[in-house]
């Protein structure tokens, strides 16, 4: 168990650095010089000035100069200062990802405590009016676009009937502590509303299918055929069991928390990371673009060697070594 | 879940749903089997048929349109449904329903085209990454590792710069990110059928490795395969909204139901039915297809069979 | 079994009591004497003497109550004089003419200005700006002004002197091209590293120290900024609507991205007023009708015609539109009057020329083309077109087909592309639209003039001119010629322009410039954009400028009716 830790901690390390070359040359040789986008429409803009501040960015280096200064300031913890936002990359990359976590952590928890309900008992009543109500409402949520149902809801809610916020991030001139909490929970509940049902569809077909399978095994039937209640068979038999892969794609559904979503936070006027990575690639930020999604790679990894030894844990028939 | 961005353009659903399927028998009874349980599933039935309709009617959209796609009659701007408009006009003065039916054809094409290159590349990637294992297996499962962890959204905004919005390029870019699902699936599958009794015996009987792969080990993959390209078209229309509603998707004058959502959106305070019909489009297809494969994933798997 | 339903059930219930928990929370309401202004885009630097290459617009419009402007221009296009005591004339004798074309101008700073922390706002403070903006070790794009300076010098504190390498007529305006900057707060900055001046905190947080009536309370990042009137400003030393003692408490600029959030935003009312860039035309009118609609009063709306002009660059390199009877027949192919008419109610009027009505160098008489298909056919057929088999025109085997770009996803560009395509197809012209992201677009097709028709907008500011768009010796990468007109006339008119102190006589020239320019049609001008700006009927003196000066210009005025 050890030396497979130790072997895939290492196997990260030439993935890191492949990620981060990847993502390096993706972002500075999609065309389009960040420079002259940000002149647009500004006639006055002299030659040399263009040139200067080309200079200044550091984007007349050659590729492998500009990327082999990057690592070396990045190895030793400078990871730059983001050209659109003038304060350091990670404290802000850093700022964006705690604002993220508001909306995504909730709305994961709610698909959550509403997938794994709905989705046992869709597999326990396979094909009962129950199990399609479920599948149909699932599938609601995820066959709308993000934006689309986003903006209905700001209008059903903030304009309709103006009970909450039409987005945003925080009431100016709330006090901090207790009332700045509640005002933004305000905030909060349509987006986090809007993500989890976005996310409820997956997690409850994926509870179903688990379900479903644990339900034929032998022990389960065994189980039954002893006799015992309903209620402990499937409690205690196959809800555990079914709720191994479900603890896989937890594991691996948490990096997309820190991921933050980039649509629904345009649309609720939500300063969080997505929002900030789209932005950041679309403006030739790429400091600060370079260093989110290498962030958010490395979390991904890292959540992916978790998962497996989850469920190395959670499962005596599997062993690494 | 994955731990992709894609909560918010629907890939993650099909990664998903697509997982546990298995599949053990082949041949023509299976085959029969897997139809007459895909019969009995009313909701996969109905999905199947609103597929089917969707994808005749645009199919015939030049004959049963009303009018010429990019007819533009600036002085009937937003007028509502009538005899000569049935849904109305846009903001150009087009027909709203030759402009769905037209956006249909775009949008079907992209989630059609998307899904089956996903499905080859990831088939490919997983098929060999699973039959020769080894190293090769390891660094094409790392690559894997890495696109999974990129997100995709920003990724694919720079891919679009690359690609333009052309219908081939919208299909390129979302098929990038679209591959990886099945790659690990056909990989799963591989590994399991590597070991069964039939490709033993066929690899001492002296079968070619391209034998094995083709007799043996895609027919019996193929299920789950079929299962996530169904869902995967769903995904990719999805995504092209998205794309379309940061302004990379298909451009116009050619419609596509992403980009017609789009641009109802200034006019949702006046006219909201302009967006409501390329978002129902969008909703019922999506539904359509997911329905439909998620009773087929049933119908493909016996053994989810029984109970 | 029961177990499950009891689960659901339970799940269910904690779902639908968070809403409503806090919901039963009473609603938090801005106070009567603020003023929320919703915006679309956060500044990134609020400062512009240390705004490298960020949005003006936004930086100007946050900034104009924290920092005193120098000059201040109306709603009416008049120029105060707010920070100095009066602007310079030739009259007067403290705007000199010397010999070799120089000039020498002569500012006096007003006494008991100060900075926000005590320290008096002096000359030390204008003469340091524009020393950081002509370091070419600090990252600057606004340099055209501050190079005409060779030297600024103090006798006093309160008296700087300003010397010109060569004659510039707007020397009245801007003394140094570079606005001022606190010396005793960048200054060691400045020393250790000039390229990193715009990361300082100042200009770019909170700790912005400003010398203006209001000054910087909160900036919570994406979300918004909260300014508070600073009670020991000396509004009886300053000049223009900075003389007026400022009532609202506080301003909050609140950033909105997506537009139709924006306008829920403001049909719920949870913004008091919203700026020129927060919802764009085509929104705003459609919202401007909706409230007509619902016969609702509580809200102003207005479209001010500004200085935005659109256009389609014509490349003059192409072997079609070398020809100035094609480029004359394509403006008489477009009917532009029911284009503006269709999509913009006529509230973006059409542009005959390229500056706008209350520009000074527009001019009433230049020639119109009104749409006449006819014509157009004829000028092509002069120009030796025939039609083709596919009823496209062609000449020595080249079809008459032009590819036509704009940034992706802007969507009223995409109508009038639209439109236009479907009009010029009727002449025998075949459009191909091709439109790419606005960074392809901006950061490379357009510097390397790879393009056949693009449509994008200049910003003129009141004092702008063809200066760098359209001489000869400005085509890029030395200016943004993209059309790559070469005009010998023209180009000594725009040369000579900036360096023309009468004003009268500039309006000629520019008047000149454009009846040339409307002759060889080497644009297509479209419209002029309007820009909507809104606020509840009772905040009053709500005066956009339909400039590139932001509404802000008079937060001291603003009032809420009791």
């Amino acid at each position: 168990m050890a030396a497979y830790l130790v072997r895939r901690l290492l196997q990260m390390i030439p993935l890191v650095f492949g990620i981060s070359v990847i993502v390096f040359l993706v972002l500075v040789m999609a065309p389009g010089d960040p420079v002259d986008l940000l002149l647009a429409g500004n006639p006055k803009v002299r030659a040399e000035d263009i040139q200067a501040l080309r200079k200044i960015y550091g984007l007349d280096d050659p590729l492998h100069v500009r990327y082999v200064k990057w690592l070396w300031n990045a190895l030793q913890g400078d990871f730059g200062y983001s050209r659109t936002y003038k304060v350091p990359v990670l404290e802000l990359v850093w700022d964006r990802v705690a604002n993220s976590m508001w909306l995504t952590l909730p709305s994961f928890l709610l698909a959550l405590a509403v997938a794994i309900p709905v989705g046992v008992t869709s597999a326990l009543r396979q094909y009962s009016a129950l199990d399609y109500a479920a599948t149909f409402f699932t599938f609601f949520g995820v066959s709308i676009p993000a934006f689309w149902f986003g903006i209905m809801m700001i209008y059903l809610f903030a304009v309709v009937l103006r009970v909450l916020p039409p987005g945003g991030f925080a009431t100016p001139g709330v006090p901090p502590g207790w009332p700045a909490l509640m005002d933004r929970l305000r905030y909060v509940i349509l987006p986090v509303v809007v993500l989890a049902l976005l996310q409820m569809a997956a997690l409850t077909r994926y509870t179903r299918s688990s379900m479903l399978e644990v339900i034929r095994q032998d022990y389960v039937r065994t189980a039954r055929a002893k006799g015992l209640p309903e209620g402990v068979v499937i409690g205690k038999h196959a809800l555990r069991n079914a709720l191994i892969p479900i603890v896989t794609i937890l594991a691996l559904g948490i990096p997309s928390l820190f991921a933050g979503a980039p649509l629904t936070e345009t649309v609720f006027a939500w300063p969080g990371i997505g929002r900030l990575i789209v932005e950041s690639v679309g403006g030739g930020d790429y400091a600060t673009a370079q260093v989110a999604l290498l962030f958010l790679a490395v979390l991904v990894l890292v959540f992916n060697l978790l998962a497996d030894l989850a469920y190395a844990l959670l499962d005596p028939r599997i062993r690494y070594d | 879940m994955a731990g992709r961005l894609s909560t918010e353009t629907n890939a993650a659903a099909a990664q998903a749903a697509a997982g546990p399927a298995r599949t053990w028998a082949t041949g023509q009874s299976y085959w029969q089997l897997a139809w007459r349980r895909l019969r009995r599933h009313r909701l996969a039935m109905a999905g199947g048929g609103v597929v089917l309709v969707l994808m005749v009617a645009s199919a015939l959209s030049p004959w049963i349109a009303p009018y010429p796609p990019t007819h533009i009659d600036l002085a009937n701007r937003m007028s509502p449904p009538s005899g000569r408009h049935p849904l109305g006009t846009d903001e150009l003065g087009h027909d709203v329903l030759t402009r769905l039916l037209y956006a249909g054809r775009v949008s079907l094409t992209v989630g059609f085209s998307a899904a089956l290159a996903s499905a080859l590349l990831g088939t490919v990637v997983g098929l060999v990454s699973g039959f020769y294992g080894g190293w090769l297996d390891n660094v094409l499962m790392r690559f894997v590792d890495i696109m999974l962890s990129i997100p995709d959204l920003p990724i694919l905004i720079i891919l679009a710069r690359y690609f333009g919005g052309s219908l081939l390029g919208i299909v390129l870019v979302i098929t990038v990110f679209g591959w990886m699902g099945t790659a690990r699936l056909v990989r799963g599958e591989v590994l399991q059928l590597k070991n069964t009794d039939f490709v033993e015996a066929a690899r001492a009987l002296g079968a070619s490795p391209g034998r094995i792969m083709f007799r043996h080990l895609i027919p019996n993959a193929l299920a789950p395969v079929i299962v996530a390209a169904t869902l995967a078209v769903g995904s990719a229309i999805l995504t092209e909204a998205a794309l379309s509603y940061l302004g990379f998707g298909i451009q116009p004058p050619t419609p596509s139901w992403g980009n017609m959502l789009q641009n109802a959106q200034d006019f949702i305070w006046r006219t909201p039915l302009l967006a409501f019909w390329p978002g129902l489009m969008i909703f019922l297809t999506v539904l359509a297809f997911n329905f439909f494969g998620d009773g087929l994933r049933d119908a493909l798997d016996p053994r989810l069979r029984t109970g | 079994m029961r177990d499950e339903r009891r689960w659901v059930i339970l799940a269910l219930g904690l779902v639908l009591m968070v809403p409503g928990w806090v919901l039963a929370s009473p609603a938090p309401a801005a106070g009567p004497d603020t003023v929320v202004i919703g915006t679309q885009q956060e500044p990134a630097v609020i400062a512009l003497g240390i705004c490298d290459a960020c949005t003006m617009f936004v930086a100007t419009m946050v900034s104009q109550p924290l920092l005193l402007p120098t000059v201040e221009m109306t709603d009416e296009w008049k120029y105060q004089p707010v920070a100095v005591e009066k602007m310079p004339n030739l009259k007067d004798g403290d705007w000199k003419l010397l010999p070799n074309n120089k000039m020498q101008v002569t500012w006096r700073i007003r006494r008991g200005l100060r900075w926000h922390d005590g320290r008096s706002l002096t000359a030390e403070d204008w003469i340091f700006a524009w020393r950081v903006n002509r370091n070419p070790r600090f990252p600057s794009a606004g340099r055209d002004v501050s190079e005409r300076v060779e030297n600024i010098f103090a006798p006093n504190p309160y008296t700087m002197v300003v010397q010109w390498k060569r004659k510039y007529a707007f020397a009245d305006l801007n003394p140094n091209g570079a606005g001022y900057l606190p010396r005793h707060i960048l200054g060691p900055a400045y020393q250790r590293d000039p390229s990193r001046l715009p990361q300082q905190p100042w200009g770019t947080s909170e700790q912005t120290v400003g010398t203006g009536p209001y000054r910087i309370v909160e900036w919570r990042r994406g979300s918004h900024i909260t300014l508070e009137r600073w009670d020991q400003f000396p509004y009886e030393v300053v000049g223009g609507s900075y003389r007026s003692r400022a009532q609202v408490r506080r301003i909050v600029f609140r950033f909105v991205p997506d537009t139709s959030t924006q306008i829920a935003n403001v049909l719920a009312g949870s913004v008091d007023a919203f700026d020129e860039t927060a919802i764009p035309f085509v929104q705003g009118l459609e919202l401007e009708k909706r409230m007509q609609r619902e016969g609702r009063r509580d809200w102003a709306l207005r479209s001010e015609p500004g200085l935005v002009w659109e256009h389609i660059d014509l490349n003059l390199d192409n072997v079609h539109l070398r020809d100035k009877r094609v480029r004359q027949a394509l403006l008489y192919g477009i009917n532009r009057e029911q284009m503006v008419q269709a999509l913009f109610e006529g509230k973006q009027p059409v542009a005959h020329q390229v500056f706008p009505p209350k520009h000074y160098g527009y001019n009433p008489q230049v020639r119109r083309y009104g749409y006449d298909p006819a014509r157009a056919r004829q000028l092509l057929q002069e120009a030796g077109y025939t039609p083709g088999p596919d009823g496209i025109l062609q000449k020595g085997g080249q079809r008459l087909s032009l590819t036509f770009m704009t940034t992706a996803g802007n969507r009223v560009r995409e109508q009038v592309q639209q439109i236009i395509q479907q009009q010029l197809r009727e002449i025998g012209v075949e459009i191909r639209i091709q439109n790419q992201p606005a960074r392809v677009y901006f950061g490379q097709t357009l510097p390397s003039r790879q393009f056949e028709m693009a449509m994008y907008a200049w910003v003129f500011g009141p004092t702008d001119d063809c200066e760098g768009l359209y001489t000869a010796d400005t085509l890029p990468p030395s200016g943004q010629n993209y059309p790559g007109w070469k005009h010998e006339e023209v180009t000594r008119i725009c040369h000579a322009v900036p360096e023309e102190l009468d004003r009268e006589r500039r309006a000629q020239m520019l008047r000149r410039f454009s009846e040339i320019f409307v002759e060889e049609i080497p644009v297509i001008p479209l419209y002029y954009r309007a820009d909507y700006t809104g606020h509840k009927a009772s905040l009053q003196n709500w005066k956009p400028t339909g400039a590139d000066v932001p509404v802000t210009w008079n937060a001291t005025q603003w009032r809420w009716a009791r």
